[in-house]
């Protein structure tokens, strides 16, 4: 049998590895691409105080990510179904993040795109050693619809709810009232005393990093958030009877007014609880050791080591899946969608700056048969008679953390007019007087008049909600109108009805009105938005009537036409 | 390092035992369809091999096990966990855990067993309650008192919060709004509890028709319609029946006499019926108090029951003597007794227990009851001899000497010497004269002599006796010409013509063109008829005289909304809110 000699290719040896341009190129675009949308998501969460922890976030994520990935061996790129499948995830996100100007979407795309990445880089392998980093960097992402102030504002009304109850059993005379504990003494504003349930989130993010420090199972990562949740809310409890007994029985000066005794109860609070999420996680341990229920008994209940395949070598980025010149065909079409919408943006009216110098003069002196309070030296004692009052509050607090407030009276009426900022998105001021013990008795929207100078002003179609509200055992019913508006002024979408479909369909108005007119109308109105509120107030024994109405919604027009007038001229004024 | 469980053996038998189970059940579930198969078999030749295949049965059984078998499952892992577990603790995990547990225990402990029985916490609530409230009725300071029914206010607001449901708390709450002078509160709680149309809260109804028949109220015929069916819904649950019987005597009575026969309306009953209406429900009250006795009396007699009328009125006389002999300076019994009296003509007696008061303990209301004893002899010497003038103008005398500011002496006079015949109009000149002459006091009668010889085109006398009402010492004689102008005008008194009463406001205020009264009814003339800059010149000068006076900013500010003055509008407004902030508190 004879042999054929095959001869064989000698192969080339280069002597410089090729530059991967298209990768390098399409990872620039993807990164371009993202950015925008998670600063201006970023930008808006670090304004709330509940989620300022993020910060500290990509350092956790950090120390839980090293160890897992500086082992990982010879690195393999990942299958192109996957990749694409992450890749198209991270794109689609990202395109709704842009048609709907939702800074949230594009927070959630960040984690497709770098699972995308990852995988296109690194495989199964790499994705898997990131995930710990990347589900405890999901804890910056804010809950959708805002769902983490209605969770704060449930678990706010189950800790006054049982923290009356113990104030019962030991004898403390008090009236809740909404989530706001009124002893004889003082009226303790538990609705912003109880930031403490804000902490929650630090401390489920703070429980499940240690949980994945600890290198635990998903299964008792899950349990240990619950005791953490459990301990949030007792430490809830406890603050608020601590601020309440101690004050009224005491005189103890803890309270939200009371400046760094507050403070420091809030701290001390929230060390003990971490230090009670430590001890539960040893707790669960000793009645759950690691493997009882997997038939794997371990000795000295070691957690599972990380997988050791040698040192970290990643592959050539050319021959991984991003070096797609499609890649950054799409990502650059999207980077393109974000820019046209900035062309025609205008620039923006309600800042800071502007906001604080309103003063008493821009209110009328009377109103019909209303007149302006004299304007007083301002001081809390002569708060309910002074004509105009500047507040500031704590940065967290749900009326806004500065807010100007005009007062007026018609005999033993009384009407407000304030200007409180800033928010983030639409705020829903019902909830707000709801938890301090008003009854919503009517919610409805209704279109802002439009009448004399009020016509340059008040954009068509621009509405506000007009409650009525009431607290029966006082006798006291109020009518209140209010809207929130973006730094351009233009006003946020109202929704007709609490509901997410409505919510969704303000949006795709939005959107269709940001596209037709370049960023002229319909941006910056989404739930990231800096925002402030303009609020009609009109308490009386009565209930009101449709002429009440009447004038209430002549008064706010009023308002919103001097503060839009004042607004636009301190810009110009301040431009030149 | 992993062991073998001894218990894997133990449970694999166990469910060997339930897998044969679950066979013969479904084995005997799907015998029928076996017999259905084999007849077919039988008749067609063929066979059925689906139904009877091994594949089929086993689906079955896997359907029937599952949730057997899924228990078993859950049973066996927890069952290998706890027989494993105390190979497995650690119990410096415990020892680490041990915060956590006692910190869990105690706000188990705390938060879901410390729990205390709502009614002893609404026990102890309603006596703080009562207990403040009952201390504000004692303090002696005004400050005080608010500062006590603000506590029993928070009490009681506990209360409602407690119990949202109990119509009690809530009026308690608004009694004390009320009570801390924030009436509008007050109105707007008991508008919840007891509405116009509807049957609501017994005492909260009570409380409506009390605030809508409140002396300090005006009284329209829709408030008195509104108070009786208020009263009528209490009647059926409030306990007190005697108390609504009481009251609802009382607005027939008070409908019977302010009944306007012009204003006639035929759904309304006619005049007669509130009188026995009114008897009917104040003979249902056990113990009348002496006034109450009086009226039921006077309802009597006005019904022609003339005879159980004295009857009724001798039982309060002696009532009232009986009072009077152990409590001798006690003034209401004394007006009471003198009213008695008065009813069955014993005018002299109640004079003279009216002076005997006012020699024991002075006081004005003796005066001004004593003019009303004497104001309505002369009445009766009208109605009974309408041709004893000299006799009737005499007692009108003694009414105007008693207390010169008797509106309706005023009244009278007026009438006799504007729109009588002329030898009452003689008479009634005299009488004024001669009250004059003899140095009576008050302004009255002199002004009341100056009118009427301006009346009569005498305007040299005029001027002589309105130069010497201005020369004497100051008293209510503008205030009063003021009211009876404006109760003119208003159409409260249409006994005198309008052009009438505006002569005699005219005259007065040539004699006192400074007073506040005067100018204020003036200007509101000149509001009405949208001449402002002359009222706001009226009002500023009574303002002068009067610059704490509410009512006076509050027009004035009303004056200058209307001329467009906004800052000046404002300013007033404010005073007026000040003026009745600083106000002092109305008499108990």
């Amino acid at each position: 049998m004879s042999t054929l000699a095959v001869p064989l290719e000698t192969p080339t040896v280069q002597s410089r590895r090729a530059v991967p341009w298209v990768a390098i190129v399409s990872l620039a675009t993807l990164v371009v691409a993202h950015v925008p949308m998670l600063y201006r998501y970023l930008r808006g969460l670090y304004d709330l105080p509940h989620y300022q922890f993020i910060v500290m976030l990509p350092i956790g994520a950090a120390v839980l990510a090293w160890p897992r990935i500086r082992r990982l061996g010879e690195m393999n790129p990942g299958k192109a179904e996957v990749f694409t499948a992450w890749l198209a995830g991270a794109i689609g996100l990202l395109s709704i993040s842009v048609v709907l100007d939702s800074p949230w979407f594009g927070a959630v795309s960040i984690f497709c795109a770098v699972a995308a990445v990852a995988h296109a880089v690194g495989g199964r392998r790499l994705v898997y050693a990131l995930a710990p980093a990347l589900v405890l960097l999901l804890f910056g992402v804010r809950l959708p619809m805002q769902a983490d102030e209605w969770l704060t504002q449930q678990l706010q009304h189950l800790a006054a709810v049982r923290a009356s109850a113990v104030m019962n059993y030991i004898n403390e005379a008090h009236i809740l009232d909404g989530n706001v504990v009124e002893t004889p003494v003082k009226r303790y504003m538990v609705e912003e005393a109880c930031s403490g349930v804000q902490s929650l989130f630090v401390l489920t993010a703070c429980a499940v990093f240690f949980g994945l420090w600890m290198r635990e199972t998903w299964g008792r990562i899950i349990m240990l958030v619950l005791a953490t949740w459990w301990w949030a809310w007792v430490m809830n409890v406890v603050r608020v009877l601590c601020i309440t007994v101690f004050n009224s029985r005491w005189g103890v000066p803890i309270d939200v007014s009371d400046g760094w005794p507050h403070e420091a109860l809030g701290i001390v609070l929230f060390m003990f609880t971490l230090g009670l999420i430590v001890s539960s996680e040893h707790l669960l341990l000793f009645f759950i050791p690691r493997g009882v229920f997997s038939g794997q008994e371990k000795l000295n209940n070691e957690a599972k080591p990380i997988a050791d395949y040698g040192p970290t070598h990643a592959p050539d980025l050319g021959r991984t899946r991003l070096a797609t010149p499609l890649v950054a065909v799409v990502y650059s079409g999207l980077i393109v969608l974000q820019l046209l919408p900035q062309l025609n943006k205008p620039e923006a009216t309600a800042t800071a700056a502007t906001l604080n110098t309103l003063q008493a003069g821009i209110a009328p002196k009377t109103f019909g048969e209303w007149t302006l309070l004299p304007d007083l030296p301002d001081d809390e004692a002569t708060k309910d008679r002074d004509g105009f009052y500047i507040e500031k509050r704590r940065e967290d607090s749900q009326w806004g953390a500065h807010s100007q407030t005009w007062r007026y009276v018609k005999g033993s009426k009384q009407f407000v007019v304030s200007v409180d900022y800033f928010f983030r998105g639409w705020h829903e001021l019902t909830i707000c007087y709801r938890t301090a013990g008003w009854d919503m008795e009517h919610r409805s929207v209704v279109d802002v008049p439009r009448e004399g100078a009020a016509a340059a002003i008040v954009a068509p179609n621009e509405k506000c909600v007009e409650a009525v509200l009431h607290r029966p055992e006082e006798g006291n019913y109020s009518l209140l109108l209010f809207t929130s508006f973006n730094g351009q002024q233009k006003a946020l979408p109202v929704h007709e009805k609490l509901s997410m479909y409505f919510r969704l369909v303000d949006r795709w108005k939005g959107f269709v009105e940001r596209i037709k007119s370049l960023g002229a109308a319909g941006t910056d109105q989404d739930d990231q938005v800096q925002s402030f509120q303009l609020q009609v107030f009109i308490q009386s024994a009565d209930k009101p009537t449709d002429s009440d109405r009447k004038e209430a919604l002549a008064m706010f027009s009023e308002f919103r036409t001097r503060l839009g007038t004042y607004l636009a001229d301190q810009t110009a004024g301040g431009a030149q | 390092m992993s062991r073998r469980r001894r218990s894997e053996g133990f449970f694999s038998r166990i469910f060997e035992g339930v897998n044969y189970l679950g066979q013969m059940i479904v084995n005997g579930l799907l015998w029928p369809f076996y017999v259905v198969a084999d007849i077919y078999d039988s008749l067609v030749g063929g066979s059925t091999p689906g139904l009877r295949s091994r594949t089929w049965r086993d689906f079955f059984v896997d359907v029937l096990l599952f949730v057997p078998r899924l228990i078993g499952f859950v049973f066996m892992w927890l069952y290998g966990g706890i027989v494993s577990w105390p190979r497995m603790i650690r119990l410096r995990d415990l020892a680490s855990g041990l915060p956590a547990l006692i910190g869990t225990v105690a706000a188990v402990a705390v938060l879901f067993f410390a729990q205390k029985d709502d009614a002893h916490v609404v026990q102890g609530y309603k006596f703080n309650s009562d207990e403040s409230y009952a201390k504000a009725q004692q303090e002696p300071t005004e400050e005080a008192r608010k500062a006590a029914l603000k506590l029993a206010q928070f009490y009681t607001r506990a209360l409602v919060k407690m119990n949202p449901l109990e119509p009690e708390y809530r009026f308690n709450v608004a009694y004390i709004y009320q009570e801390m002078g924030e009436f509008s509160r007050a109105q707007s709680i008991m508008d919840d509890l007891a509405p116009r149309y509807e049957s609501g809260f017994a005492k909260a109804h009570l409380w409506q028709a009390d605030q809508l028949l409140a002396p300090d109220r005006p009284i329209r015929p829709d408030s008195l319609d509104a108070a009786e069916a208020h009263l009528l819904r209490a009647l059926t649950t409030y306990s007190d029946k005697e108390a609504i019987h009481r009251r609802l005597g009382e607005l027939y009575y008070f409908r019977y006499l302010r009944y306007d026969p012009k204003s006639f309306d035929v759904r309304m009953p006619a005049r007669n019926e509130y009188l026995r209406k009114s008897e009917e429900q104040l003979s249902k009250v056990a113990a009348l108090d002496p006034k109450m006795a009086l009226s039921l009396a006077e309802i009597r007699a006005l019904e022609g029951k003339t005879q159980q009328a004295e009857l009724d009125v001798q039982g309060v006389v002696t009532q009232l003597t009986t009072r009077l002999s152990s409590v001798p300076d006690d003034l209401e019994t004394r007006i009471q007794l003198a009213r008695a009296y008065r009813m069955v003509r014993r005018y002299a007696d109640a004079a003279n227990v009216l002076r005997e008061g006012q020699n024991l303990r002075p006081d004005i209301r003796f005066d001004q009851e004593l003019s009303g004893i004497y104001y309505f002899q002369a009445l009766d010497i009208k109605q009974r001899t309408p041709a004893a003038l000299v006799d009737q103008f005499a007692a009108l005398q003694h009414a105007y000497v008693s207390y010169p500011s008797n509106n309706y002496v005023t009244h009278r006079f007026v009438q006799a010497l504007t729109s009588g015949t002329s030898e009452e109009a003689d008479v009634a000149r005299s009488a004024l004269q001669h009250l004059v002459d003899n140095k009576a006091p008050g302004r009255m009668a002199t002004f009341l002599l100056g009118f009427d010889c301006l009346q009569r085109k005498l305007p040299v006398k005029a001027g002589e006796f309105f130069a010497k009402a201005q020369s004497m010492p100051v008293d209510n004689t503008p205030e009063v010409i003021a009211g009876l102008t404006m109760a003119v005008l208003t159409q409260q008194v249409r006994s005198l013509n309008p052009p009438l009463a505006g002569k005699i406001f005219e005259a007065g205020l040539k004699v006192w063109p400074d007073d506040p009264d005067l100018l204020s009814v003036r200007a509101q003339q000149d509001l009405m008829l949208r001449n402002y800059p002359k009222a706001l010149g009226d009002l500023k000068k009574a303002l002068e005289r009067r610059p704490h006076d509410a009512k006076l900013h509050e027009m004035i500010a009303t004056t200058y909304e209307r001329l467009g003055l906004v800052d000046q509008c404002r300013e007033h407004r404010l005073k007026a809110n000040e003026s009745r902030q600083n106000a002092a508190p109305p008499p108990p």
